[in-house]
């Protein structure tokens, strides 16, 4: 059995609230093709709907957006 | 007041349902515009979007282990860890898994109570599913972080992923491989 490489790619949204609180939210399998703008339009419905955990803020904006690919290599230790 | 929590359920592209949980929301949401949200989350990504669901905000156990700064205060369903290195691991019964086979992974840690800070990121291996959940630093818990691991299936008996826990005032940016063996499955 070889050793195992697997991939993967998540996305990671900062979310801020109006009290200085931050969330990340975390999506697996991002679309390739992501803008700003595609970040930007669903800030309404978050306004609508998030809030914080401290004191349960109203959403104020996405902080930071990124799209985070990672490799793990899983060691076959079998000795098969 | 209730707290409640957003859980969208997709499937991805090997057709595998996922579930994650977005996070505190506004007791009083409409449910249309909780579809909407999460429809919108979804679309940004290659996932189906299926269903959102509002979860109320469950008990989680409040004893802290004294431990700032450290993973060591962690468990993984009511289960204790062992640490190697950078290495966790845990031997979970599956009679700890809840009716959408899912277990909490919950870190305790005196310094929480004081701020938040960003979640910690888990991303796993393609043979679970999995959802990040709640903060469950509040008012009402404040030593315990949590978050939701759930499989795919009943079948999954062992989940191998990495968590990150975010530089900031309580952790060091520390990265852990993870290794959970279910027990008690098929």
């Amino acid at each position: 059995m070889a050793d195992i490489i697997r991939q993967t790619k998540t996305l990671s949204l900062e979310a801020e609230f109006i009290d200085g609180d931050t969330r990340t939210i975390t999506l697996d399998n991002p679309k390739d093709s992501l803008t700003a703008a595609d970040i930007d339009a669903i800030t309404p419905i978050m306004i609508k709907t998030l809030v914080g955990d401290k004191t349960g803020a109203q959403f104020y904006r996405w902080k930071t957006a990124a799209i985070i690919n990672k490799q793990s290599i899983i060691i076959d230790i079998s000795g098969e | 007041m209730d707290s409640y929590s957003l859980v969208i359920t997709s499937t991805d592209q090997q057709n595998q349902s996922k579930t994650k949980t977005i996070g505190y929301i506004k007791s009083d949401a409409q449910p249309s515009d909780l579809k909407s949200a999460a429809q919108q989350l979804t679309a940004l990504t290659d996932n189906i979007y299926e269903s959102a669901d509002r979860v109320a905000k469950e008990n989680v156990d409040t004893a802290p282990d004294k431990q700032t700064r450290t993973i060591s205060g962690m468990k993984v369903g009511s289960q204790a860890v062992t640490i190697e290195g950078n290495t966790v691991s845990a031997t979970l019964p599956q009679s700890e898994l809840d009716a959408n086979n899912r277990f909490y992974i919950r870190f305790f840690d005196d310094s929480v109570q004081q701020k938040n800070g960003s979640l910690p990121v888990w991303t796993s291996d393609d043979s679970v599913s999995y959802s990040t959940g709640a903060n469950y630093n509040s008012a009402t818990w404040p030593y315990a972080w949590a978050l939701f691991i759930a499989l795919n299936d009943a079948s999954v008996t062992s989940v191998f992923g990495t968590l990150d826990l975010p530089p900031n005032d309580y952790y060091n940016g520390e990265s852990y491989n993870v290794n959970i063996t279910i027990s008690g499955g098929e």
